[in-house]
């Protein structure tokens, strides 16, 4: 088309909006961070990560986001290999079904577990009608883990299951007649190329468990503080914005961190030959 | 191939779906509850909860205004979000991939630094009617989805129809007007619920920008269930739900999520 | 000094960069002439026409309408109408309201337009789908209904951008049949691309052969097949059975001499020129010598159906040949004795070239 340029202006409202009143915000505190009163410094960074406490947070975060990760891929492989066999109109069902927790409020996904694990919630109620032990899944690691396996593996499914409808369903044929079994046809047919799934996957999941706030909260009560809650506490609780803004900045920095490092094996893996 | 496969996969995506829907299903019943705390209805079902839900001021003032604002938030983000995918649509300009990025920029960076960075800075320029900030917020939240969505159903077009209408006489805004637009009408319907839901659902970065004045209703169930453990928590949650389901069947109807996952 | 031609291209040139898609592109089409751009893919055939239509600007060179440049004026200023290659007709309109769009662009009132939305619709012989959607039609009506939108704003030219690549080979006569019907009717100056021989053919007054930017050849569609301009063009038309052996003077022309035979040649053959056997040309009869036909052997023999294809050892050389299927070629086996010939008027001649010649 000639004069591509008028189509130019269109784009424009919504860019300035996002530039100003979004992106401006941004890069402004990731600026104010590494500013004092004396100018330019990373005396923020210093005091921030020269305490153990904050490293124990960033320890926290990044462990229970990497198991919440590895436990929404284990759960949600079996289920895209199974999707994948199903005709197209029971496939949108149970997508749907599995995708639409997606829509609710992540405030409501964390209440019932809330609900679910409490000392005398509904999971405890049950164990001991059969007469087991009560267990302690609420306010520490195990029940922060299920309530972000629960809240983001839809995010998980959706990256599996188009990496894995995008595989040839001839493969499975040819690899099973040329002799491999269920585990060997996964493991050297299937897995391979759905590793860009997987990638983005653990990416996406990853990166919204390390920010997670409310369900830490929720879930893992006083004991199990994570570096999000430590933004919320310095910004809203003691006023620190410049602290608050340093957190930030450390997870954001940490989360970008090990979302390269996952996405690594995929990229080098996409550029050698099968 | 061997015939256990299949029945495994069936019996584990069915535990899954358990694992999934499961705590729905608790939150449901438990809002049913006679008992005064957190437990099935063992005892019988009552209304109480939803009742006792109505009669709190500030619940229901935060679903209110979580309505209102979602609607707000929506509206604008297609308002925005419209020319924004068309003008992308069109070009394969370099700029084109540097601002679908711009726009996209909310969907990676996490809300705890966003939120705080938009409080922070509308603090420093004297900024502080809440409701506009968080209305701004929310429509940057939301606008991301907006194209996307919109860009999927522009992608679907057939682009030899626009040069069809330029070539039997249409000036371009007349061929957006009556080749593009009508035919855009489901994935604009589409991208309003995802944003109307996005915006309602939100509470990382509403949690940075409401207070005294204006809240959120997620904002007020997750304050309320910090220092309370009753029913009504459940209720809330419901009801929440609803509307969830509401938009997800709308969104299904509207554009279907069987093209995401129809495969080859 | 009055153009005689009614569209004309003048040292037209398109590309990007270093890489040009159009070079020196000259070609004049009288009014009410049906000319085909025919060509490989790549060729710039497509580009050609989206110049034309207005969507393209060249790098060089002009075009002209009538005596007048149109290269600065918008597409739909051209009274250039173009049929799309897969119709993009308007999904969320009926038919009436598709073949009405570019009446109702022009401000042509409600009454008129119906009237001649009506006419148009006629014309493709579509007079009851003014209510339908274009989903509820088949390939064929849906290109009928593109074709009244353009013709229903009597365009000065029509374009049509491969009409019938995206039927069904049975369609394809029928919708040939009507483009033919639609042009005589209507007396269009009409602009049609393809890559298809028969297709441009069937339908063209004349026929631009087009390869790599170029116009090969611009002439009417026997005498391009007879006389190619070059290789490639004869190349393209897959005419193979090029005769080996060596030119001579004669009286009266000039023979080529072949495995011991003196073949006739036609008279416009000269020394430097290749010479081939057109596969349809090529008869076949079984041993006794019919007049005028060479000793061949037969080596090998395939029934396709409609026709049969075969090879022949005659005079020196391997041809292929194909004929229609009938009788005549039951009792022939691969290996038997037979006679070959074939009229000297149907010999194709043409200018040799270096294989790595660039035009």
């Amino acid at each position: 088309m000639r004069r591509p340029d008028a189509r130019a202006g269109l784009v424009l409202p919504a860019a300035l909006f996002m530039g100003l009143l979004y992106l401006l915000p941004v890069l402004s505190l990731l600026w104010g961070s590494v500013q004092t009163d004396a100018g330019l410094s990373l005396a923020g960074y210093r005091q921030f990560l020269g305490e153990d406490y904050a490293w124990t947070l960033l320890a926290r975060t990044v462990l229970l986001s990497l198991a919440a990760v590895l436990a929404s891929l284990a759960l949600a492989f079996p289920v895209a290999l199974y999707l994948r066999r199903l005709s197209v109109r029971w496939r949108t069902v149970l997508a749907v079904l599995l995708l639409s927790p997606l829509l609710t409020s992540v405030v409501v996904r964390t209440l019932a577990w809330v609900i679910l694990l409490g000392q005398q919630g509904v999971v405890n109620a049950g164990l001991q009608a059969l007469g087991l032990p009560a267990l302690a899944l609420i306010y520490n690691d195990a029940g922060v883990v299920i309530g972000l396996v629960h809240v983001y593996f839809g995010y998980m499914l959706l990256c599996l299951l188009t990496s894995v409808l995008k595989v040839d369903p001839a493969q499975w044929l040819a690899a099973a007649n040329l002799g491999a079994g269920p585990w060997r046809r996964w493991w050297s047919v299937i897995l391979p190329q759905c590793w860009p799934g997987v990638a983005a996957g653990a990416a996406l999941v990853f990166a919204q468990c390390a920010s997670a706030y409310v369900t830490p909260v929720l879930l893992g009560g006083t004991r199990t503080k994570v570096l999000a809650t430590e933004v919320y506490d310095l910004a809203m609780t003691y006023l620190d914005w410049h602290g608050a803004a340093v957190a930030a900045v450390v997870l954001f920095g940490a989360t970008w961190l090990f979302v390269s490092l996952m996405s690594l094996p995929a990229r080098r893996r996409a550029r050698q030959p099968a | 191939m061997s015939r256990r496969l299949p029945a495994l996969g069936a019996c584990w995506t069915a535990l899954v779906l358990l694992f999934m829907l499961g705590p729905f299903v608790a939150v449901i019943l438990v809002s049913l509850t006679t008992r005064d705390y957190l437990s099935l209805p063992d005892q019988g079902f009552t209304l109480k909860w939803y009742a006792a839900l109505a009669a709190q001021p500030e619940l229901a003032r935060a679903a209110a205004q979580s309505l209102a604002l979602a609607g707000a938030s929506a509206l604008a983000a297609v308002a925005l979000g419209l020319p924004a995918a068309w003008g992308l649509a069109a070009s394969r300009a370099r700029w084109a991939g540097a601002t679908r990025t711009l726009l996209m920029t909310p969907l990676f960076i996490p809300m705890i630094l966003s939120g705080l960075a938009i409080l922070a800075m509308s603090g420093a320029v004297g900024w502080t009617d809440r409701a506009s900030r968080l209305w701004v917020a929310h429509v940057a939240l939301t606008l991301p989805y907006v194209v996307r969505t919109l860009g999927a159903s522009l992608a679907a077009l057939d682009h030899a129809q626009l040069r069809a209408a330029r070539n039997l006489g249409a000036a371009p805004l007349a061929a957006f007007w009556h080749v593009v637009l009508p035919q855009l009408r489901p994935g604009m319907a589409a991208a309003f619920v995802f944003a109307f839901i996005v915006s309602f659902d939100n509470v990382g970065m509403s949690l940075f920008l409401t207070g005294p004045g204006i809240s959120t209703l997620p904002v007020s169930l997750y304050t309320y269930a910090t220092y309370n453990n009753d029913p009504m928590v459940a209720a809330a949650s419901v009801l929440m739900v609803l509307v969830s389901l509401l938009a997800v069947v709308l969104i299904e109807r509207m554009i279907g999520v069987a093209r995401l996952v129809r495969g080859r | 000094m009055m153009d005689p031609a009614f569209l004309r291209f003048a040292g037209v040139r398109h590309g990007y960069g270093a890489r040009h898609v159009l070079e020196e592109v000259d070609l004049a089409v009288a009014q009410g002439e049906f000319v085909a751009l025919l060509g490989p893919s790549g060729c710039g055939k497509t580009t050609l026409l989206n110049l034309t239509a207005g969507f393209l600007a060249p790098s060089a060179g002009d075009i002209l309408l009538d005596g007048a440049s149109v290269r600065d004026v918008p597409s739909h200023l051209r009274g250039i109408a173009m049929v799309f290659q897969n119709y993009a007709l308007f999904p969320h309109m009926r038919v009436a309201d598709n073949v009405g769009f570019g009446l109702r662009m022009q401000r042509v009132p409600g009454a008129e337009r119906r009237r001649r939305v009506h006419e148009a619709l006629a014309l493709v012989q579509l007079p009851d789908a003014a209510d339908k959607y274009p989903d509820a039609l088949s390939g064929g009506q849906r290109q009928r209904v593109a074709l009244a939108r353009a013709l229903v704003l009597r365009p000065r030219v029509l374009l049509l951008d491969e009409p019938l690549s995206n039927l069904d080979p049975a369609l394809r006569a029928n919708l040939r049949a009507e483009l033919l019907r639609l042009h005589r009717l209507t007396g269009m100056t009409t602009v049609m691309v393809t890559h298809d021989v028969q297709e441009a053919f069937s339908v063209a007054d004349r026929v631009a052969v087009m390869m790599h930017g170029r116009v090969q050849q611009y002439d009417a569609p026997a005498r391009v097949y007879r006389r190619p301009a070059n290789t490639r063009v004869a190349d393209y038309f897959g005419l193979g059975n090029r005769l080996g052996g060596v030119m001579r003077a004669c009286a009266g022309g000039h023979v080529l001499d072949s495995g011991g035979l003196s073949l006739p040649l036609p008279p416009d053959a000269r020394p430097g020129m290749t010479v081939a056997v057109p596969a349809h040309a090529l008869r076949l009869a079984a041993a006794g010598a019919p007049q005028g036909s060479l000793p061949a052997r037969l080596t090998a023999l395939t029934y396709l159906g409609d026709s049969v294809e075969f090879d022949v050892e005659v005079a020196g050389q391997t041809l292929r040949g194909v004929q229609p299927a009938g009788a005549w070629a039951e009792p022939l086996r691969p290996g038997d004795a037979v006679q070959a010939g074939w009229d000297v008027a149907d010999l194709v001649v043409f200018p040799a070239e270096a294989p790595d010649a660039t035009a």
